[in-house]
């Protein structure tokens, strides 16, 4: 007799039969009867009918039959939530029985029953349980916290049963100690509460490593993903961590390894750059890479997406392991794509031959989407290794030889970005490929195929007939197409004006007149306007110098990568998206995902790790980002700097045309009189004579068109008094003109010899601020005379987060000496012009993203409206600052304004803005992932609106 | 953490379902299948998401193992963990097979709610799980186990050793029986020249054993066995590996010296030892392939004479040896010409391929095959779509990396028995290529 009997078909009635036999007084044949209820429960029939027959045999000492029970229970209790609670009863008797494997069924089984009425019996026993002298028990108990958690959060930090669990982390039982890791980091990354968060300390740290050596392949992986989220304290404890860490790459089990490997890629960013201890670690990581190739083609697809990104951070770990990433024939496809684009990355001159020699190989193969990769590879070969460009080009030739259509239309294209690359190099195959033109049906290769008839029109021939010919179905070609056919003709058009103007005018007249494409309608006009108006400009415009294409197009963005490699090991590093982009509910895990930046002269960057947004394909909403992890508390100071300012209202409208102050105005008079002279005028009146006096009437012209957006200019103060640096007294402010921001600074010699050699520097700040140029100071500066300079700025230099947040450290050096200063940067110079979430007709990003941040990130605060402006005036004036209103409602007679902006650095702050008519305040709340910021983006909102 | 694991038949039945979490609809099985299906080639990747679900899959042996998860597990870990419960499910049920799975599905499920706990994997080891297992195997009945040797990648030879671990000594007649298998995969590229352009091994011992109790076994390695790239010398006679991991029952103190392995082997199968070589490898290559083309003619037909040879020793010899040609698209038909018997060649004209067999290929020796192809509109890319080659074949009792077991000796001091030892070697190609 065997157990298929269980899956035959069912009978009318066997429900009822099945009861019958549920209720016998034979154990054998309860015991059978659970097995058929069950397998009809697999197979996906409804068996809930049986519920209380089934809860009737729980109490038995057979525990063949309790588990049996047991498994019935989990799948049914959820729906019969009322029947689970006549179950409780056993659970609490069986979680004091003699035997342990009884107890740890019981506790096992109580958290799978997700029916939030008997979350509370559960606690006492779950108590006892964890305590329990048995490891069996005590391993099951530290899951079952987990589970009680995901049913009532609440509930597991109220009993402290996360203490508990802490208290886990030290048990003598290494099998206890993994599922305590696993519960916490569980628990920490999903709930918002700071009490639950997973506490990584020194000591924690030692007992999880001490455990690693003894507990179970999987207890090791849990234990290696908790020691990847500890930021060592310094450089040799991240050693002391790696160096234990490295005999995991040893084992037999590829998640234990890769793991590992995660670690010491984190661990590697905190020893220093390249020191001796990193380059042998980098040896040591090569190996079990390696092996994982070996494996099955899932763990090796797994491996590869992997290693992808290893070899984008550090291509010197496998940078001799070339021959492994060549494909075998019988390799999967998924797999044999991923091998080609790491031979790809891996590509240098010294193995150039050899990967060519294999891309080449490759090429005649069957399978269609290989081939096509493997060509579009040949092209990222030239572009890459300019050495081997030449080969590449030769073998590309060959390859259109065969004639095989895909082929022809791949490496057509890619032949096109050679030219981009390397121009006037390789024109002479133009013939050959032109040969070719009648059998390129696809879009993409068309279009580059008219980008080189145009590109190199003077030297072919009859590239009036080859345009003419794609002309004719004009219409029925995709817009890439249309497009670069019209450009190729109006460059035919410059460079052959006499035997083509029939052709311009018939190809501008159909993308004007006949097409619906704007598009296409407006390059049209504006090929036709130049044309008509100045053909001089127009050959200028349209024959310009392309900026060359760079070879790495196809590498992921930096910090993009950063985020990736501290998820190793992990399906993001398989999607190559950070986990935000797939999985709910990660959002508030921001402090995991961060290498530590390090500045240019490689010293160990300090704990303070600053991360920069991530821009994601198609996804607006910039996820899990955070300017500077730790809290500030020097924050209220730094409020308190900023309010005591001298804050003159500041008419900041537009620029005029006002006459710049007069030259000799020192710079504290400039604060003084200068300001005051402007305030309340009737139109409203430049905040920067400074920059005018020495930008003089070019600036002006600038400003004259009117198109400028300007923003807030706090007032100038001294920054560095004459008293501090031998004479030289310098003051100054921060603004945005055309969006670039400046630091404008006045500076006065008021020693006896003129001074000269003025040069500039910042330290790392917080928002990476840098002088985009040299200080221009016209010099000598004579004794007594005052200049007015400004810095462009760009935010790309290092970053370290600083204290107080917005501090800016300054070396200003001339002739005499070198001297320091800091300053505040408003953080408003921050804003950026492309801070608009979404668009004003499409406020879904905007509601999406407020709703997916936690409201625990929400900061409430009234703030002051003095001139009591209404909601146009306000956000009017806010928008010039780059705050921009998405959308605007009016909810019980207050008007609500829904804003967004954006830093520099990519952090999205949301804001809503609840304004009481003719009341002198309203209501600021704002939503960040970045609370740090919160109190200078309220500043921000203050000082624009007080300075209408 | 894990949602869901469950066990699929090659017709896509739910053979098995097991929810650890609730946070997945009951319909993701088919929601899986459909996604699998949509694909063309039912080459899916092993992982992949849709609607916040990620499915990650494995095959073991015609079923297919797919677990389902919300959050961003560790890839590997679930499938290496989906690959030990198939492991587990064959020391439990003798075999792994949709009716081994279904005889035992009381059982399975009872390995599944230990192994994995709320999605957790826990212990593993088909030795602890025995505590806490209560239900006993059904067995298949004989006759109906999984395929031939080699059917399965690492596969312990015979069917001797498929049944399970559970059970008793004298209800089965079973004896202290031990199967150890040393099997090596052979990757190998050949360059239009001649030249190897790669040749790797990779390796792997595997133990199936059904001791009672946790003997000490002692196994030696050839002792010349050298171990390291660095550690590589002028000539290659003597055993050579690159890498090796060991199982976590093995103790190494021995192997420095002596080559010796001290195992305490947990019931069941299991990888002792994963090694890989490459480069220079310590023996011949087993084939070596010379092809001659002739073109040159377009008014005739292709000809293309392959002369392949067997470089094992001629007290070994190739089984089912596969060679197969692409051959250009345009090709119209095939006529060959055989050098002995126990060789057919077919065209496979849907595939552009011929593929010629060989039952046996005794060592040292060599055979011919000439192919005249008529291909129609021959143009100069004929001739590049002509190739490269890929060997298929199978060496018994025949290793590259010359890695040999000296001996297996059991201590057991309490019992004293003479187990009975099982071993084997096998050579597979894995990817054995050569350009022409």
């Amino acid at each position: 007799m065997t157990d298929s009997k269980y899956f035959t078909t069912t009978k009318k009635g066997e429900i009822f039969e099945l009861k019958g036999e549920l209720n016998s007084d034979k154990k054998e044949k309860k015991k059978e009867a659970v097995k058929k209820v069950i397998a009809s429960m697999t197979v996906g029939k409804d068996v809930s009918a049986l519920f209380p027959d089934v809860v009737n045999c729980m109490q038995t000492d057979n525990l063949e039959l309790k588990k049996l029970v047991y498994l019935y229970l989990m799948n049914y209790a959820k729906s019969q939530p009322d029947m689970a609670i006549m179950a409780v009863n056993t659970f609490v008797k069986d979680c004091e029985d003699t035997n342990p494997l009884i107890r740890a069924l019981a506790v096992r089984t109580m958290g799978c029953i997700r029916v939030d009425k008997i979350t509370e019996y559960l606690c006492e026993p779950l108590r006892k349980c964890l305590k329990d002298e048995d490891p069996y028990v005590r391993k099951t108990a530290a899951v079952c916290v987990a589970k009680l958690h995901d049913i009532n959060a609440q509930l597991v930090e109220d009993q402290g049963f996360l203490d508990q669990l802490r208290e886990l982390l030290s048990d003598s039982n290494p099998m206890v100690v993994a599922n305590a890791v696993a519960a916490l980091s569980e628990i920490s990354d999903t709930s918002p509460s700071p009490a639950a968060q997973m506490e990584m300390n020194q000591q924690t740290i030692n007992k999880l490593l001490a455990a690693l050596n003894e507990c179970t392949e999987w207890g090791q992986i849990f234990i290696l993903d908790a020691l990847s989220n500890y930021v060592p304290k310094d450089d040799r404890e991240a050693q002391s961590i790696c160096e234990r860490v490295t005999p995991r790459l040893a084992h037999s089990n590829a998640g234990v390894v890769l793991s590992a490997v995660k670690v010491l890629m984190k661990g590697m960013e905190y020893v220093g750059m390249e020191t001796e201890f990193v380059t042998t670690l980098q040896k040591k990581l090569a190996p079990p890479l390696v092996t994982l190739l070996s494996s099955e083609p899932e763990v090796q697809y797994v491996a590869l997406r992997n290693i992808n990104l290893i070899v984008q951070k550090r291509p010197d770990i496998l940078k001799h392991e070339m021959k492994v990433f060549f494909v075998k024939y019988n390799d999967p496809i998924y797999v044999k794509l991923e091998k080609l684009d790491i031979m790809i990355r891996l590509a240098t001159q010294e193995n150039i031959a050899q990967v060519l020699a294999e891309l080449k190989e490759y090429a005649t193969e069957v399978d269609v989407d290989f081939v096509r990769k493997s060509v579009r590879a040949i092209g990222r070969c030239a572009i890459k290794v300019e050495q081997a460009a030449e080969r590449c080009v030769s073998t590309l030739l060959d390859l259109i030889q065969t004639k095989v259509n895909y082929v022809v239309q791949e490496a057509i294209v890619v032949i096109k970005d050679i030219f981009r690359k390397y121009p006037n190099k390789y024109e002479s195959i133009i013939s050959t490929l032109c040969e070719n033109l009648e059998s390129l049906d696809e879009p993409d290769a068309r279009a580059s195929m008219i980008w080189i008839v145009g590109e190199y029109a003077e030297r072919i021939d009859n590239a009036d007939e080859l345009l003419e010919s794609f002309l004719e179905g004009f219409h029925d070609e995709s817009t890439q197409v249309q497009l670069q056919l019209l450009t190729a003709i109006v460059k035919l058009f410059l460079k052959k004006p006499t035997e083509t103007q029939e052709l311009v005018q018939q190809v501008l007249s159909l993308a004007t007149q006949d097409s619906d494409n704007p598009d296409l309608r407006d390059r049209g006009y504006i090929y036709w306007r130049l044309l008509s108006t100045d053909p001089a400009a127009a050959k200028e415009v349209v024959l310009a110098e392309k900026p060359l294409i760079s070879s790495e197009t196809d590498r992921l963005e930096p910090t993009l990568l950063d985020e990736l490699i501290c998820y190793i090991a992990s399906l993001a590093s398989v999607y190559h998206k950070p986990p935000s982009a797939f999985v709910e509910g990660q959002a508030l895990v921001v402090r995991r995902t961060q290498l530590p930046v390090r500045s240019a002269s490689g010293e160990p960057g300090a704990t303070g790790a600053t991360e920069s947004p991530v821009p994601q394909q198609a996804q607006p909403v910039p996820q899990q980002q955070s300017v500077i992890p730790s809290h500030d508390t020097a924050m209220g100071d730094l409020l308190g700097d900023l309010l005591s300012m001298d804050l003159n209202p500041q008419p900041q409208q537009q620029m005029s045309m006002t006459p710049a102050p007069q030259q000799d105005m020192g710079g504290m008079d400039l604060l003084g009189g200068g300001l005051d002279s402007l305030l309340g005028g009737p139109s409203p009146v430049a905040g920067m004579p400074a920059s005018q006096a020495s930008m003089g009437g070019g600036l002006g012209d600038i400003l004259g068109l009117g198109i400028s957006s300007t923003t807030y200019v706090p007032p100038k103060q001294v920054w560095l008094p004459a008293p501090k640096a031998k004479g030289l007294e310098v003051s100054g402010t921060f603004s945005i003109r055309q969006n670039v921001r400046y630091m404008d600074l006045t500076l006065k010699n008021n020693a006896m010899a003129p001074m000269g050699d003025f040069a500039i520097q910042f330290n790392k700040n917080s928002f990476g601020l840098s002088p985009a140029s040299a200080l221009q100071v016209p010099s000598p500066l004579s004794p007594g005379q005052t200049a007015d300079v400004t810095l462009p700025l760009g935010t790309n230099g290092p970053v370290q987060k600083m204290d107080p947040l917005m501090n800016l450290q300054v070396a200003m050096k001339n002739n005499i000496d070198v001297f320091y200063f800091s300053c505040l940067i408003p953080i408003h110079l921050l804003f950026t012009e492309d801070g608009q979430m979404g668009s004003a007709s499409d406020r879904k990003v905007f509601l999406a993203t407020w709703k997916d941040i936690p409201d625990s990130n929400e900061v409430q605060k009234e703030i002051a409206n003095p001139n009591q402006l209404d909601p146009k005036g306000i956000s009017d004036k806010l928008q010039q600052s780059f705050i921009f209103t998405i959308a605007q409602r009016n909810v019980d007679g207050r008007d609500m304004l829904y804003q967004s902006l954006k830093l520099t650095n990519g952090i999205w702050v949301l804001a809503e803005l609840k304004i009481q008519p003719r009341s002198p305040t309203m209501t600021l709340s704002l939503k960040t992932r970045a609370l740090d910021v919160i109190p200078q983006v309220q500043q921000a909102y203050e000082l624009i609106i007080a300075n209408m | 953490m894990i949602s869901q694991f469950v066990i699929l038949s090659q017709h896509g039945d739910i053979l098995l379902f097991k929810d650890y979490r609730g946070d997945v609809g009951k319909e993701s099985p088919e929601l899986f299948l459909q996604k699998i299906r949509d694909l063309s080639g039912g080459l899916a990747p092993p992982t992949f998401h849709h609607d916040g679900i990620h499915y990650i899959h494995v095959k073991h042996s015609s079923l297919c193992f797919m677990v389902t998860t919300r959050s961003n597990v560790s890839p590997f870990m679930v499938i290496e963990l989906i690959n030990r419960v198939a492991s587990l499910c064959k020391d439990y049920c003798g075999v792994l097979s949709e009716e081994a799975i279904r005889l035992n599905f009381p059982l399975v499920y009872e390995i599944l709610d230990e192994v994995i706990d709320f999605g957790y994997p826990q212990g593993t080891s088909t030795d602890m799980l025995k505590a806490y297992m209560e239900n006993s195997p059904v067995l298949v009945r004989e006759g109906t186990t999984s395929g031939l040797f080699g059917a399965e990648r690492r596969m312990v030879p015979s069917t001797a050793a498929n049944k399970s671990i559970m059970g008793t000594v004298v209800s089965q007649g079973r004896k202290n029986e031990i199967f150890v298998d040393v099997l090596e995969r052979l990757t190998v590229l050949i360059s239009t020249s001649g030249s190897v352009l790669r040749a790797d091994i990779d390796g792997i011992i595997q133990m199936k054993s059904f001791l009672v109790g946790i003997p000490e076994i002692k196994m030696g390695l050839s002792e010349d066995l050298t171990v390291g790239k660095e550690d590589k010398r002028g000539y290659h006679s003597h055993a050579h590996v690159d890498e090796c991991s060991f199982h976590e029952s093995v103790d190494l103190s021995e192997f420095g010296q002596s080559r010796v392995l001290t195992i305490h082997p947990p019931q069941g199968e299991f990888p002792l030892m994963k090694y890989q070589a490459s480069g220079d490898l310590p023996s011949l290559l087993p084939f070596r392939l010379f092809p001659t083309v002739n073109d040159q003619d377009s008014s005739r037909d292709m000809e293309l004479v392959l002369k392949l040879r067997c470089d094992v020793p001629s007290t070994s010899h190739a089984v089912n040896v596969m060679v197969r040609v692409p051959v250009p698209k345009a090709t119209t038909s095939v006529s060959q010409q055989l050098s002995g018997p126990g060789q057919s060649v077919e065209f496979k004209a849907q595939e552009h391929l011929v593929v010629w067999s060989i039952k046996k290929f005794p060592g040292a020796t060599e055979l011919t095959a000439r192919f005249k192809l008529a291909v129609a509109n021959r143009t100069p890319s004929s001739r590049l779509e002509l190739g490269p080659v890929s060997l298929n074949f199978e060496l018994p009792m025949y290793i590259c990396s010359r890695l040999q077991i000296r001996f297996l000796r059991l201590f057991d001091h309490e019992q004293s028995y003479v187990p009975y030892r099982w071993v084997r070697y096998v050579t597979h190609s894995d990817s054995y290529v050569i350009r022409i």
